[in-house]
């Protein structure tokens, strides 16, 4: 069983949550759209990406955001007015503004802020003297540029927003490792509270790299999705046919505090953080572990921090990134952590397929779906599932939802580069 | 919180390839502070910087460790150092934690001059759609890498060879003091035996000077530096048999921003070392050692608060001579308190006679991030 005989005060729970993604402007909106099948991915609107071998991506409306000029941060960037959006929501939900110590709350976020837009690149350029070599007088003497690179590069800005915000003043972590960050910043923040170091914490994750900066260097890495043949058939986790990931932008914010404060509070729970594991492959920067190991490792350390054995594990929200490598990887990596005859019995899906790959914030949106599955009893789909790989060889959960109750989960989250997350997760406690 | 124990430290910064040089330059009154060469700084509020030029970044990454960025050659150079001198060979690698506080990751405009220049018109200007359409595949096939934050950290897992808990924090010094606060819960939780927390400085160059003039501070000196401090559990030390060099007892962090930039308040700096000398049991007047970024009056403001006029706290500001060294700033302040606690003597910032430190005392080092984010650090000696 699940650590469930922990005292309330060591019992990590969720008691808001927000987030604005490619589906929706809302958990519930990427909720529904993703039990419906849907996919978010369209060619790019926002930008011209002709020239570019990828043109496709998932999009937040910009209606859905705060606008610019957030007062005390001005011009505001994407990332900022992403973050703002859900970290709103998850605090009006949890009542956030009603806890008293507000150098009692963290706040913790996973993400690697901005990309310079194309007039930041055609402002620099102008800089560049007949060798290519940048005119750095010359640059800082031209104004607005400067001022936009530093807001755009710093990671801890937009968490530090987000703090001022909502007047938490417990810490800012800014957690920078890939795509595993907000899936880490969760378990970061489920640490801080057992140990009584925080009365609540706001964690989660933001990223936008679907603009011209953000996008060349992942085209450069080869990692982006290199044939389709329309741009919702794209994301193809565990398929056959799969070349590559979808990227989007978005982000997710939860409000974690412990169980005995949320009863405290009287506030409603939506779910639970049993346990977290993170591990770093130890392997290559470029290639995930050919046996998976640290994701394993990952998966094995969530399992034993939430006290739940393989055969307790109902469902697996893959990172599924509809890469070649990191699939199969992944299916071995299950395979090795539940055995392979639980694994071949636990559903795994990818909602990267609907929604795209968020990157920073794909771990704390694939954590709020999770917990929304459970509560609501259904496993969500991995769309776009036509042709089975023999290597990816387990229960996808292919193309369309399923009604089944489940209350223990794990939501896998690894990072290009070698650092893995994982997060076991379950119902909202009955009593609570 | 349970004290977790240090077992290594060791530094690079401006001053030496070593914490023992760095605390020897320190005390001599030396400065690494110098002007920048390799491009030119004239344009800038600041032409000066405290650079590592006794190490070559190129002579490392042509080693067999590949890596890709100065910086990741100056983190790599101190976790090995620290990994070897706690003897953590023999430990099962998915036992070590690696939590590294990451100073800024710039865009190297150099990795784009090739296709800048295969951009070009017909006339000789830069075309961005030219660039877009094609021009951009000419960019240096390490630029991707150098942009992803925690690409060096990956590295330096597969270098040492550690497969444990880990995180990479960014980009402020409060960054930096939070790794240790990270790795102590990794221990104390049990996810962990032994971790290496590190900490680097942001890659130096014409970006790094650019920001540092936004920050509203014109006379900032940006430095290279970093430090790694080897923590373990008390059971895991004893099991070993390895000497410990210090106790980290107690850590905490604070948030307030008057403004976004350029730091914290006084009163967030204040309560991050009340919270963590709290956790350790201690209180203002056990404090004997005090090291500082120096960076604002809102620091002074929050040192007078803690401490009045007492003058028996030794304050040191290492940027002074090591320039300001963002999120490697606390993991070299921590090493050099843990060689200072050792020798019961601290350097004179103002080069006077070193000042000895009174005995059972603990070190504090105070971190702020120019987000508004504050964190301390508290250090004890061994008895």
């Amino acid at each position: 069983m699940p650590r469930t005989d922990r005292p309330a005060d060591q019992r990590v729970v969720v008691t808001g949550w927000g987030m604005v993604t490619p589906m929706g402007g809302t958990v519930d909106a990427t909720w529904a759209g993703c039990v419906e099948g849907r996919s978010a991915i369209r060619e790019f609107a926002h930008w011209n990406a002709r020239g570019l071998p990828c043109r496709i991506g998932g999009e937040v409306d910009d209606a859905l955001l705060p606008p610019d000029d957030l007062g005390f941060v001005a011009p505001a960037t994407r990332p900022h007015r992403l973050l703002l959006a859900a970290g709103r929501q998850a605090a009006a939900a949890a009542d956030l503004a009603s806890v008293a110590r507000r150098d009692r709350v963290a706040v913790i976020v996973g993400g690697h802020a901005g990309c310079p837009a194309p007039s930041d690149i055609a402002r620099t350029v102008r800089h560049l003297d007949e060798r290519g070599r940048l005119d750095i007088a010359g640059l800082a003497a031209e104004a607005g540029y400067v001022d936009r690179h530093f807001h755009l590069r710093r990671c801890d800005h937009a968490p530090a927003v987000l703090a001022h915000d909502l007047d938490a003043r417990g810490g800012v972590l800014a957690i920078v490792s890939a795509c595993a960050a907000s899936a880490q910043a969760i378990g970061e923040a489920t640490r801080l509270l057992r140990e009584g170091r925080a009365d609540a914490v706001v964690a989660g994750g933001v990223d936008s790299h679907v603009n011209f900066a953000g996008f060349i260097g992942f085209v450069l890495l080869g990692a982006l999705v290199k044939r389709y043949a329309s741009p919702e058939k794209a994301s193809r986790p565990f398929d056959r046919r799969r070349s590559g990931f979808v990227m989007s932008e978005g982000a997710a914010v939860v409000v974690l505090e412990t169980l005995a404060s949320a009863r405290a509070r009287g506030r409603r729970v939506l779910g639970e953080v049993l346990g977290y594991g993170d591990s770093a492959d130890g392997f290559r920067i470029t290639d995930v572990h050919p046996e998976g190991e640290g994701a394993r490792l990952a998966m094995t350390r969530a399992m034993a921090d939430a006290g739940v054995t393989p055969d307790e594990i109902e469902y697996v929200n893959a990172h599924g990134t509809s890469t070649p490598t990191n699939d199969p990887g992944e299916t071995l990596a299950i395979k090795r952590a539940l055995g392979d005859a639980r694994a071949r019995q636990v559903p795994v899906s990818s909602n990267k397929s609907m929604i795209g790959h968020t990157i920073g914030a794909a771990g704390a949106v694939e954590a709020v779906m999770t917990w929304k599955g459970i509560a609501e009893g259904v496993l969500l789909p991995t769309i776009n599932y036509e042709t089975p790989d023999p290597k990816c060889d387990l229960d996808y959960v292919p193309n369309t939802a399923r009604r089944v109750a489940h209350g223990v989960a794990l939501s896998n989250s690894f990072g290009f580069g070698g650092q893995n997350a994982c997060l076991c997760l379950g119902a909202a406690p009955s009593d609570s | 919180m349970a004290a977790v124990v240090a077992t290594a430290a060791e530094a690079v910064t401006g001053l030496g390839l070593g914490l023992a040089a760095t605390l020897a330059a320190l005390r001599e009154g030396r400065t690494a502070v110098a002007p920048v060469t390799g491009f030119d700084a004239s344009a800038f509020g600041v032409d000066s910087a405290a650079r590592v030029v006794a190490l070559s970044p190129a002579a490392a990454a042509d080693g067999p460790t590949r890596v890709v960025t100065p910086h990741g050659a100056l983190l790599e150079l101190v976790a090995r150092a620290a990994h070897d001198q706690a003897n953590l060979g023999m430990m099962p690698r998915e036992t070590i934690a690696l939590m590294i506080g990451l100073g800024m990751v710039d865009s190297p405009t150099a990795d784009l001059e090739a296709a800048v220049a295969a951009s070009r018109d017909d006339a000789g200007a830069f075309d961005l759609a030219r660039f877009f359409q094609g021009g951009f595949r000419a960019i240096h096939p390490h630029w991707p890498l150098r942009m992803l934050n925690n690409v060096v950290v990956g590295q330096l897992a597969a270098d040492l060879d550690v497969r444990g808990d880990n995180l990479v924090l960014a980009a402020g010094a409060d960054a930096g003091a939070r790794a240790f606060a990270e790795a102590r819960e990794a221990l104390v939780s049990g996810a962990a035996l032994a971790a290496i927390v590190a900490g680097v400085s942001e890659t130096f160059g014409p970006a790094a000077l650019l920001r540092a003039q936004l920050r509203g501070e014109p006379g900032l000196v940006l430095g290279e530096g970093a430090a790694a401090v080897v923590l373990e559990t008390e059971a895991s030390v004893k099991a070993r048999g390895v000497i410990p060099v210090g106790r980290l007892t107690g850590a905490a962090a604070g948030f307030e921003a008057s403004e976004i930039a350029p730091g914290p308040t006084a009163a967030a700096r204040e309560r991050a070392v009340r919270d963590a000398l709290a956790e350790a049991g201690r209180r203002p007047d056990d404090v004997v050692l005090l090291l500082v970024e120096g960076d604002a009056v809102e620091e002074a403001d929050a040192r007078r608060a803690l401490f009045g006029r007492r003058t028996d706290v030794a304050v040191v500001a290492p940027a002074v001579a090591l320039g300001r060294l963002t999120s490697g700033g606390p993991a070299v302040a921590s090493a050099l308190a843990l060689a200072m606690l050792a020798t019961g003597a601290a350097p004179s910032t103002a080069r006077g006679t070193p000042r000895p430190l009174r005995k059972g005392g603990v070190a504090v080092v105070l971190a702020s991030g120019s987000a508004g984010g504050a964190a301390a650090l508290v250090w004890e000696g061994v008895p």
